[in-house]
């Protein structure tokens, strides 16, 4: 009996003692298998997702073909890049110093730096001739394949287009009151991007180049009825917001993929080819990355870019990955449990891009009405009073619905119409902080329109 | 002499031998950690005080002096013995003392000769050792003298006082804090109560006024706690009734009794691995069971320190915890083969026949569990932790960094408490061994670039010592064999093995060879190293003369810049300060060269346009220039001015090749142009010269530590390694530099003989981006020699520019190409206009 005893507590103790290193090294294994699991996974979505992602590259590639090409033997007359190689000489540089020389200035008022700017749009009036006869030549050239291929350049990698160039003679043209001018300019500038990238291109390119210079030009009466009628066929088509999402959140996967080392990412930047650190233990965990998958897949099928509802879903992505999920969980990471290299860094860029899309649609609505206000006074020879008047000009409630209640709004007088929307980052802010200050009025942007040419 | 008794003379030498063993590991400790520091001076000052570094001589021996002279005497009962002399008890505790006092002196000399070395050195942290007396406590030189003292008789007093030497030295802990804590809450209530700001020359005062009696007190205590060590023990109580007898309490018959067992066992003595667990854990079972719970605590602690919780008293007591169950596991460690009896018991074993690997894993299987349980705990409080998400913690390291940071500490300990047999010494060195094991493993990973199994077998090494030496140990044999194993693993496996696959790394990284070396040495001689230095294009300033007066903005009107254009003709030397020496080499200036790039351009057009002699001029003007630009770099000794040359020549080659330009081609600047591109000799011949005056240069100034060293030949961006540890760069750049040197030379070689330049282009992709790009992405690829767009646009826009990027490339087969139709076209025209002869 005694003996028993004793035996059964020396199992006792070898339990006790080899019980813990027996669970840990199990712990141990049992991480790296589900790890080298995860492993097999990410290869097979990586895999799935390359031909989005090389989409990148081949648009790049066909970008950087078209511009340079192998011999000098295959040359064209004139090519694009040296077109915007002319309009970075010594003397355009000088804009960059002088008074008033980003301003917009109405026929008949007076712009400092006009002199300038006028000597240099008259020098490179060649340069933007042979820019558009180069549009022509390339839209007659483009095979029907290139057009048909959906593929989304990212616009850090901007082609050589001579925006500079073009805002400057558009300035020359609005002071000048050459409003066919204007518009041709605008047409050329979006149809460079168009034929140099492609249609998602060109939508990105109106909104950073375009809007900035036809909005403040709809504040004073200086376009016909024609004009405005050939403005509203510019700017309609360009808000293809869905795309817009799309390209801008693969472009995000790409770089986040490249800074997880996977091949296929780096292609933004160029390269074909990344040579993968794949030194464990220090490689990125499998289930981080499969993680990071994810989140962008989900950001990517997040419904109706451009509505309040995307950006609410936006944040719910956001919230359940940061504050529902372990940002890849292992026993077996080096140096640290869980993976720094989430999209922490990039935690508002979500929120933020959500909301940018949806300012892209609010401010293309203000364009599209403010065009409207203008038709109506070429129409009826006065303002409208209230937004609804742009009935007779073709637009529909729709047109001036921003979300829930709030719509854009006409106030003012004859004289001076104020068209105003919802200033979307401070409305957000204000509905963040309204259970501790209800006070805060929704702020608006208003742009200023006068009646008169002046 | 003659005045100190003749016993008190043998006490005193007795004593003092006793402390040499002590005093010897401190030195080599100190060497260790002064040599280390040494190295990593540049790394660390600033962040690791080197103060401290001094300071650890006599502040060891103060905490380890107790437990030497007296704990271990306890321990190995010679104090019995001595007891049972005919001296008097206060002179052994008298000679303990005054040894131990003249010991911590020479320490104090020797840290003193030590900190006026090391400001003499010029150490960021030891500017002035007389300023280290008016600093605040923790460095406070002068503070420190007097608390050492009051350690020292603290840890007498705590190694008479109480008869376990282990726990003599944990209570000694506590006791060392008790003066300058009564001091601060003394100094925090009269602030409290006075309102007066921190002072800490007057807090310093209080804690060295406060620690002076307690010194006075320690010593009396621990003359009072020696004498009653000495008296007789008390006769054991005797029953006196049945009841107290049946409390076990003897009566006088009790030892004449028959034992209660009569028959043996038959298997007396039972050799089982739960035995000799049963017997670590029970040979000090206290102090496992204290220790193991430390441990525990402190893993959970340092779980939730990653809380985000820092900065406060919680977060200030999670550190403490995890602090103390560091001490606790190294602590573990060092019992595993020193404490109360361990080396009888293990000679118990060994006179037994008992396997040493047995004993090994019988001393190791016990704490060993207690760490696996530690790190299961830790990896469940951190599951737990971050179940909410990621936003509630910080980053917190993963359960394998921990377990080899556990590894290593209980690993350091347990072959420190092998190699040092006394419990006081082992107990103060395991931590900081420790602690220098774990700042190596990390240099090694982060500044070394050790792999990981350079680093398993650090981590594994000190187990496998014990495992191989366990039968010495067991043996109480001490021969220059057991010595030579452990200086050997020291030398060879922790320190000497990273540092020979460190060396053997930068070894496989490409170089040339001596006489390759001295060919190009040779080949530098024969251009010699004359050249004059390029100078860089200036350009023309007009706010000189207050040519343009500003407005309110502090910019001009474009009516006063508009006029300025007006009165020049936008000619180069418009806008350009060109050095008029034409033998005056000129620098490579990115953006100069595209504004001109552009302003010719823009020209260009207009004369394709309208081909007027004004036209033309304007154009001419501004080619003229570039090919003077073009050819002034040529003449530099620079690699960077090279590859601004060759980019003017590609921008020629393009532009003269273009159709609307041949109705051009009879013009002079053609004709400069035509000879500036297919001059392939003369640039062999330029790039040549650069590449090796580059090389001479880059090499005479690492020589005579020039500043202008971080550049070779203009290359900037050729220094820096992305992800290479920061100990191997400085033996990579000069093996770069000379591989580029030589490939370079290589490559111009190649091209003359009509060989394929790839193998060298591949070489230099080797060199300057080997696992960090794939050569088919990088500058050095087909690709991208084929592409004539500016490098900004073709490649990585974050990639810096590399040099010979562009040469031999394609367009320098397209220059010959159009200088061989333009010579056709020419000799045409001439025929056609030499009249006939008749």
């Amino acid at each position: 009996m005694g003996r028993q005893a004793k035996r059964s507590t020396e199992k006792l103790y070898l339990i006790a003692v080899i019980l813990p290193p027996v669970l840990l090294v199990g712990s141990f294994i049992a991480d790296l298998s589900l790890r080298s699991r995860a492993k097999k996974e990410v290869i097979n979505q990586v895999e799935l997702l390359s031909p989005q992602v090389r989409g990148i590259s081949q648009s790049r590639d066909r970008l950087e073909e078209k511009l340079s090409p192998a011999t000098t033997a295959d040359f064209p007359t004139a090519d694009w890049y040296v077109i915007a190689r002319s309009g970075e000489r010594f003397s355009s540089a000088l804009v960059h110093d002088v008074t008033d020389a980003k301003e917009l200035v109405p026929p008949g008022q007076e712009w400092l730096a006009a002199p300038l700017i006028e000597k240099l749009v008259d020098q490179e009036r060649p340069l933007l001739d042979r820019l558009s006869q180069l549009i022509d030549d390339e839209a007659a050239s483009q095979s029907n394949q290139d057009r048909q291929t959906d593929v989304r350049l990212p616009l850090s990698i901007l082609p050589p287009v001579p925006t500079d160039m073009l805002r400057r003679a558009f300035q020359v043209a609005y002071h000048r009151g050459e409003m066919d001018r204007c518009l041709k300019l605008l047409e050329l500038m979006l149809a460079a991007y168009g034929q140099l990238g492609n249609p998602q291109i060109a939508a990105s390119a109106a909104r950073h180049f375009v809007y900035p210079l036809l909005k403040p030009s709809l504040q004073y009466n200086v376009w016909n009825a024609d004009q405005l009628a050939k403005l509203r066929e510019i700017a309609e088509p360009l808000a293809d917001v869905r795309s817009n999402w799309i390209a801008t959140m693969e472009s995000m996967l790409a770089r986040k993929l490249d800074t997880l080392s996977l091949d296929g990412s780096s292609l933004i930047d160029g390269s074909s080819a990344v040579a993968t650190n794949d030194q464990a233990p220090f490689e990125t965990d499998p289930r981080h990355i499969l993680q990071v998958l994810d989140f962008y897949e989900s950001m990517i099928a997040a419904k109706n870019p451009g509505t309040m509802q995307h950006i609410d879903r936006v944040r719910e992505i956001d919230n359940d990955y940061y504050n529902h999920q372990l940002p890849g969980f292992s026993l077996t990471s080096m140096p640290f449990a869980v993976a720094l290299d989430s999209p922490v860094g990039q935690r508002l860029v979500g929120a933020y891009r959500a909301t940018d899309s949806f300012e892209s649609v609010i401010q293309h609505k203000l364009i599209i009405a403010a065009i409207a206000v203008r038709q109506y006074q070429a129409k009826t020879g006065d303002m409208p009073t209230q937004i609804s008047d742009l009935r007779k000009v073709g637009l529909t409630s729709e047109d001036w619905r921003l979300f829930g209640s709030e719509t854009l709004l006409i106030e003012g007088s004859n004289e001076l119409l104020k068209l105003s929307t919802i200033h979307l980052k401070g409305w957000l802010m204000k509905q963040r902080n309204e259970a501790t200050n209800s006070s805060i009025v929704v702020p608006r942007t208003t742009l200023e329109m006068w009646s008169g040419a002046e | 002499m003659n005045a100190i008794p003749r016993e008190m003379r043998a006490f005193l030498w007795r004593d003092a031998r006793q402390l040499i063993p002590l005093v010897a590991m401190l030195v080599v400790v100190t060497t260790l950690i002064l040599t280390l520091w040494l190295f990593t001076d540049d790394n660390f000052d600033g962040y690791v005080p080197s103060v401290w570094i001094p300071l650890i001589l006599p502040t060891l021996l103060a905490a380890g002096c107790g437990a030497i002279l007296v704990g271990n005497e306890k321990e190995t009962r010679t104090l019995k013995w001595i007891a049972s002399l005919p001296v008097q008890p206060a002179r052994v505790f008298q000679s303990k003392l005054l040894v131990a006092t003249v010991a911590l002196i020479a320490m104090w000399l020797a840290a003193l000769l030590l900190l006026v070395g090391m400001s003499v050195a010029g150490s960021d942290s030891i500017r002035d050792v007389a300023s280290l007396t008016k600093t605040s406590i923790p460095w406070n030189v002068s503070f420190w003298v007097v608390h050492t003292i009051f350690i020292l008789v603290a840890g007498m007093y705590a190694a008479w006082r109480i008869e376990n030497a282990f726990g003599s030295l944990v209570a000694m802990i506590p006791i060392a804090g008790v003066p300058i804590s009564l001091a601060t809450i003394s100094y925090k209530c009269y602030l409290i109560a006075s309102g007066h700001y921190y002072d800490q020359e007057s807090a310093t005062a209080l804690a060295t006024l406060f620690t002076l009696p307690a010194i006075a007190l320690m010593v009396w205590l621990g003359y009072r706690a020696a004498i009653r060590f000495f008296a007789a023990d008390p006769p054991p109580r005797v029953a006196s009734s049945a009841n107290e007898s049946q409390q076990g309490l003897f009566s006088w018959i009790d030892p004449w009794k028959p034992p209660a067992s009569g028959i043996p066992s038959a298997k007396p003595f039972r050799i089982s691995l739960a035995t000799l667990l049963w017997q670590a854990f029970h040979q000090n079972r206290l102090a496992f069971i204290g220790l193991s719970a430390c441990v525990l605590l402190g893993m959970i602690c340092l779980a939730l320190t990653a809380t985000q919780r820092s900065y406060n008293l919680v977060g200030d007591s999670l550190n403490l915890f995890w602090v103390a169950g560091f001490f606790a596991l190294s602590w573990l460690g060092v019992l595993s083969f020193c404490g109360d009896g361990s080396a009888k018991s293990l000679k118990f074993l060994a006179d037994r026949g008992v396997s040493p690997s047995t004993v090994w894993l019988g001393r190791h299987l016990m704490p060993i569990a207690i760490v696996s349980a530690a790190l299961l705990v830790y990896g469940l409080s951190q599951r737990s932790i971050l179940a909410g998400g990621y936003l509630r913690a910080g980053p917190m390291f993963s359960m394998a960094v921990i377990t080899a940071v556990m590894l290593v500490i209980y690993g350091v300990s347990q072959w420190t408490s092998m190699m040092i047999r006394v419990l006081g010494g082992s107990v103060f060195l395991a931590p900081l061994l420790s602690v220098v094991c774990i700042g190596w493993l990390i240099a090694q990973w982060t500044w070394i670039g050790s792999p990981v199994w350079v680093m398993v077998i650090c981590i594994a090494l000190p187990y496998a010592v014990t495992l191989m030496l366990m039968k010495r140990h067991m043996d109480d044999r001490r021969d220059l064999r057991f010595w030579l194993i452990n200086f050997a693993a020291i030398a060879v496996g922790i320190v000497g093995l990273p540092i020979a696959q460190c060396a053997y790394q930068i070894s496989q990284f490409p170089t040339i060879s001596e006489s390759r070396r001295a060919e190009l040495q040779s080949m530098a001689m024969k251009f010699g190293t004359d050249s004059a230095s390029p100078f860089a294009i200036m350009r023309v300033d007009w706010n000189e003369n207050d040519y343009l007066s500003k407005t309110w903005d502090g910019k001009p009107t474009g009516q006063q810049i508009a006029k300025r254009l007006d009165a020049i003709q936008d000619r180069p030397q418009d806008w350009l300060e060109i050095p008029s020496r034409a033998s005056q080499p000129l620098q490579f200036d990115t953006s100069v060269l595209e504004a001109s790039i552009g302003s010719a351009e823009y020209y260009r057009l207009r004369m394709v346009d309208d081909p007027s002699e004004a036209a033309m001029e304007q154009f001419e003007a501004w080619c003229e220039f570039l090919i003077e630009y073009g050819q002034r770099m040529r003449l530099s000794s620079r690699l960077w001015d090279q590859d601004g040359a060759d980019e003017v020549a590609i921008w020629l080659t393009h532009t003269f090749a273009k159709t609307e330009m041949q109705q051009f081609w009879d013009r002079p600047t053609t004709r400069e142009a035509m000879q500036f591109i297919s001059a392939a000799d003369d640039r062999n011949e330029a790039r040549r010269r650069a590449v090796l005056e580059s090389w001479t240069e880059y090499h005479d100034n690492i020589e005579s530590d020039s500043p202008s060293r971080s550049d070779f030949g203009g290359y900037y961006s050729l220094l820096d390694f992305q992800s290479t540890p920061d100990f191997q760069r400085p033996y990579l750049v000069d093996r770069r530099m000379d591989v580029i040197a030589s490939v370079a030379i290589e490559m111009i070689d190649a091209a003359e003989n009509g060989a394929s330049t790839m193998p060298m282009r591949q070489l230099l992709h080797q060199v300057l981006f080997d696992n960090e790009l794939a050569f088919d992405s990088g500058p050095y690829s087909d690709r991208s020699a084929i592409s004539a767009m500016s490098p900004n646009f073709s490649g990585n826009p974050n990639q810096a520019r590399v040099p010979a990027v562009k040469w031999y490339g394609p367009w320098e087969q397209d220059a010959i190409t159009l200088y061989r139709s333009w010579q056709k076209a020419e000799s045409t025209q001439r025929q056609s206009t030499v009249p006939e002869v008749k």
